[in-house]
């Protein structure tokens, strides 16, 4: 079955769409997310309704708004009242969501704002240093900049729990957890770090390998949800390429996707056979890689206990190298948008995304 | 302000600031299309030399922006949406579909532009009711989006909607856009017919018919000059007196007008035929007096039978020279091709000024396009400019370096933007600007990969000498907060681009072979760094330097060429600075020149350090010298030493 697709103007470019958690996840959807916007004089975070999946028509109802500070560059939940975003000012703040009790009274309140934890040490008049990425990892959170600076938060704490400055020369562009303790950061050259948080004492990360040879942005990247040490990262160039952490010197699969900047990637959180990608080009992708797992484990089955276990196994689909590249099953969810699509966040089988022309599009019964 | 300011009609706007009252103001453009204006009292040569009367007031910077109805966030949907069809229909254009399909997308486009243009209006009708404050400035907006609606409808029937094969006939579809814009006579029949139906139940079996209405005829004559017979025939049977022979004799010859329809399986000849002989027969009941005793109806049946004079009377009952344009066409000319519109609308609209009408025609959305490239919206203005044949890309040459480049997203953008386009020197100026923002705020990491992103050599040899400036005076390659290596050390191909950042790049390698215990290669590379010129002479004297402990190595990894090569450069270096001191000593007193500085830079190293305090150029120099003779010497020693050794180890081996 296509999926539905109900697209809305609301008068902001769009620049990070987040569904809002249910307390029940197991067992309904979230008709509820936030957006927040770029490029205008006065931004704002907003929370919205979808009303029903099934009226294909149905307009959005904005619940709540808050005027933002300079670009919304990055916005994660934490659990299901609480997230976090992040400034192109520098700035990065913990937001709540308070429901007075009616459908309709949703409010956006400030909780901490930890302001200025990106600067630059000599900056002329008026010149901020954007906070560009965040990740989070239950209450701890790890912001970048461009500053290169890198530093970890945690939610119930007003003073940063450690801050690296100069954890890159050059400006840092994308951020992700892999554990607990380990983050993996990328930079405008595309030079992706590992890092671990857990030694304090040197500023040193445990490794560093290059995208490229070329100076190709690392835009975003995406942790397999349970093959851990298989990372995702998009490119500048419309790149897609798969990393395989325990041999990380060059990517394991390069994939020219995208023409244009690959702006997210999202893995399907609980069938992560499904991967999402959208694009500076206009292009919103779902990839599914069920065919390539499922290839790669008859094998296993025909040649009982011998070779068959190969390392295209645990992968994911996505370590098979150059092999099983053609096999990859990559549809278009929308006829590509003359704009950028900055952001995308799936959840079930709805699929939200914002664009640069201002509008927002509801993808309902996505085929997974 | 807003679209419609015409431009004889400047605004003008009151700086709320005493000062500028009094003294007079200076503006001047910031970016974009906001001014900057404070006081300022002009001064001239004539003007007297004193301080300022007004040095203790407070003085303000004002900031003046363009407030642009497209910047409403409702209008903003508008503009987007429509941006949207917009690159739609160019990419139809573009494309290699038949005529006709591309005709019917054409249409499905249009009526899709004036759907979203229909949504605005509704939205601003719904703020303009429901904000008080608000509801003269929307509905101001409310008119100009709906004479955008109500002009391009009209193209929309002119230029889209045309029915390939088939007469270009138009009149069914421009009655249509009459009806549609012009409900006046829909509306008054429905408050005829609701008061008899008001009439009915209070007064019951009361002898009021339709016409004790007072805009009965009025709806009446309305309904026929655009042409609705049904809904004419209807009101006509609400008159007290329907049943008389008069009212027969119209309803009977509405009944009967040919309607033209463009599928009607008439030709035009056939149509033309029947139409002359329906309109002989109106003008025959005239002549025969059949509507004297009822002069509204003799009125009527005039206009049906094409009376011209009548016409032009009935001008005073149309709201516009449109809606007469279009009663005009009905009635004398039905099968009107589109190219005779011009002659018959010119004629139209003389009648119907005299007739003491007035229309203007609301014009000029130019300004506001350009206005949209100066702000935030600057990929909707992109992707307009597009497509514009000449003027677009200059105009993009023009604005796109003028987008606030306020983070590097933004600039990312604009580059891309430019990329897509092949504006090759818009993405150069731009990552300059990013790379010397950035070496301003000493981050020269981040500049060498602006630099890099922009293959700009000069720039990027530039750094490069600040990278080895710094590792001279501290030893390593980091500032204070940052280290450099994580870049330097990755490097790979990008270093080609500019010799001095390719040797930095190798030194870096010289480093990373050295820390590995890799002292073979690491003396291989530098010795060729050294014997190929590839280092700049300022650094000569630290590679040397290096060189020592791989000379003084229980191994011997120099061979006897390698030192030959190495003395081969400290000779060079030491004939350099010979000639430099015999043209100092000429200029007595010794000049501190900048080339000399850089000479010697590779000196002020570890030991030295402290001599560096003292500043007079003399002793300073005094100073250098000694640390360069010392230095001399401990090189001179070890190649020496190393020399010995390699023809030993060289000799012992060959035999």
């Amino acid at each position: 079955m296509a999926a539905n697709v109900c697209g809305n103007f609301v008068s902001k470019k769009i620049n990070k769409v987040r569904w809002k958690p249910t307390p029940d996840r197991h067992i309904s959807g979230s008709d509820t997310f936030i957006t927040g916007s770029w490029d205008d004089p006065e931004n704002e975070l907003a929370l919205w309704h979808y009303p029903s999946s099934d009226d294909q028509d149905a307009d959005l109802v904005k619940l709540a708004s808050l005027p933002h500070v300079g670009d919304v560059t990055e916005i994660k939940f934490i659990n299901t009242e609480f997230f976090v975003c992040s400034s192109s000012f520098g700035s990065v703040k913990l937001n709540r969501l308070v429901n007075a009790g009616m459908k309709s009274s949703w409010s956006i309140i400030e909780d901490i704002s930890w302001n200025k934890l990106h600067y630059f040490d000599s900056a002329g008049p008026g010149e901020h240093c954007p906070c560009t990425a965040l990740a989070s990892f239950d209450e701890d959170i790890v912001t970048v900049g461009e500053d290169g600076r890198m530093v970890l938060l945690t939610a119930h704490r007003k003073n940063p729990v450690r801050i690296m400055d100069g954890a890159d020369s050059c400006s840092l562009h994308c951020v992700c957890f892999l554990k607990y303790n380990q983050v993996i950061t990328g930079n405008l050259r595309g030079q992706l770090k590992v890092w671990d948080l857990g030694v304090q004492s040197h500023q040193k990360p445990i490794s560093t390998f290059m995208l490229s040879g070329e100076q190709i942005q690392a835009t975003c990247i995406s942790q397999h949800p349970t093959q851990r040490h298989v990372v995702l990262v998009g490119g500048e160039d419309g790149s897609l390429t798969a990393w395989d952490l325990r041999q990380s010197r060059f990517p394991v699969t390069l994939l020219s996707a995208h023409p244009d900047a690959v702006n997210e990637v999202k893995f399907h959180p609980v069938q992560p056979e499904h991967l999402f990608t959208c694009s500076a080009s206009g292009e919103l992708w779902h990839w599914n890689t069920a065919a390539l797992s499922a290839a790669a484990t008859p094998g296993a089955h025909l040649n009982l206990g011998g070779m068959g276990t190969t390392q295209e196994d645990d992968g994911g689909g996505w370590l098979g190298g150059e092999a099983s590249k053609h096999r990859l099953e990559v549809f278009s969810l929308i006829p590509a948008l003359h704009k950028p699509i900055n952001s995308l966040d799936v959840d079930r089988d709805s699929l939200v995304c914002g664009c640069d022309n201002e509008a927002v599009y509801l993808l309902s019964n996505i085929p997974i | 302000m807003n679209g419609t300011t015409s431009h004889y009609a400047p605004k003008i706007f009151g700086i709320p600031d005493s000062v500028c009252e009094q003294v007079g103001i200076i503006g001047q453009w910031m970016a974009g299309d906001k001014i900057g204006i404070h006081a300022n009292s002009h001064t001239t040569s004539k003007s007297s030399d004193k301080p300022s009367e007004y040095v203790n007031h407070p003085a303000f910077i004002h900031h003046l922006k363009l407030d642009v109805v497209l910047f409403d966030p409702i209008v903003r949907k508008l503009v987007n949406e429509s941006n949207g069809t917009f690159l739609a229909v160019q990419k139809v254009r573009k494309s290699k579909v038949n005529q006709n399909d591309i005709q019917s997308e054409y249409l499905k486009l249009s009526r899709q532009y004036r759907s979203i243009v229909r949504a605005c209006l509704e939205n601003l009708q719904e703020v303009a009711s429901n904000f008080p404050l608000k509801k003269e400035q929307y509905l101001k907006y409310v008119a100009i989006f709906y004479n955008i609606e109500y002009i391009w409808h009209l193209c929309e029937i002119l230029f889209i909607d045309v029915v390939p094969g088939k007469w270009n006939a138009v009149l069914p579809q421009m009655l249509d856009w009459i009806r549609f814009h012009f409900p006046k006579c829909e509306q008054q029949t429905n408050r005829v017919v609701a008061s008899i139906e008001g009439g009915l139940s209070s007064t019951l079996g009361g002898s009021g018919g339709g016409e004790a209405h007072p805009e009965y005829w009025h709806a009446l004559t309305g309904l026929v000059l655009q042409g609705r017979v049904g809904e004419a025939r209807g009101l006509l049977r609400l008159h007290s007196s329907a049943r008389q022979e008069a009212f027969r004799a119209i309803d009977e010859a509405l009944r009967t007008m040919p309607v033209y329809t463009v599928y009607g399986g008439f030709s035009v000849t056939e149509f033309d035929m029947r139409w002359r002989c329906w309109q002989v027969s109106c003008s025959n009941k005239i002549d025969a007096g059949v509507f004297s005793s009822w002069p509204e109806l003799d009125f009527i049946a005039r206009i049906l039978a094409g009376q011209e004079k009548v016409l032009d009377e009935a001008a005073k009952e149309c709201e516009s020279w449109e809606q007469m344009l279009a009663a005009w066409l009905l009635y004398t000319d039905p099968t009107v091709k589109s190219f005779h519109l011009g002659s018959h609308a010119s004629r139209c609209i003389a009648q119907f000024r005299s007739q003491g009408g007035k229309f203007s025609v609301p014009k000029a959305v130019d300004s506001l396009i350009l206005s949209l490239m100066e702000s935030n919206l600057h990929q909707v203005g992109v992707s307009y400019l597009d497509h514009c044949p000449t003027e677009g890309e200059a105009c993009l040459n023009l604005l796109l370096p003028r987008v606030p480049l306020t983070s590097e997203k933004r600039a990312l953008k604009v580059i891309q933007i430019a990329k897509q386009r092949d504006l090759r020197h818009i993405v150069l100026s731009t990552c300059k600007v990013m790379g010397k923002r950035a070496l301003a705020r000493k981050q020269y990491g981040l500049a060498l990969a602006w630099a890099l992103r922009s293959q700009d050599a000069g720039f990027a040899t530039h750094l490069a000498d600040r990278f080895l400036e710094g590792y001279s005076a501290s030893g390593e390659f980091a500032s204070d907060s940052h280290s450099y290596l994580d870049l330097l050390d990755n490097l790979g191909s990008c270093m080609l681009i500019s010799g001095r950042l390719t040797f930095l790049g190798k030194y870096c390698e010289f480093h990373r072979l050295y820390r590995a215990g890799d002292f073979r290669e690491a003396a291989a590379l530098l010795v060729s760094l050294l014997s190929s010129h590839l280092a700049p002479k300022y650094f000569w004297m630290t590679l040397l330097m290096d060189a020592v402990p791989l000379l003084e190595s229980n191994d011997v990894v120099l061979t006897s060429d390698d030192t030959y090569a190495l003395m081969h450069c400290l000779e060079e270096l030491i004939t350099d600075r010979n000639s430099e001191m015999n043209r100092a000593i000429g200029h007595y007193p010794i000049p501190y020149s900048e080339d000399y500085d850089d000479d010697l830079v590779g000196d002020d190293m570890e030991d030295e350090m402290d001599d560096l305090t003292i500043d007079t150029n003399t002793s300073n120099k005094v100073t250098m010298d000694r640390a360069f003779k010392r230095k001399e010497g401990l090189i001179r020693l070890a190649l020496g030493r190393n020399l010995a050794r390699a023809i030993v180890h060289e000799m012992s081996n060959t035999e």
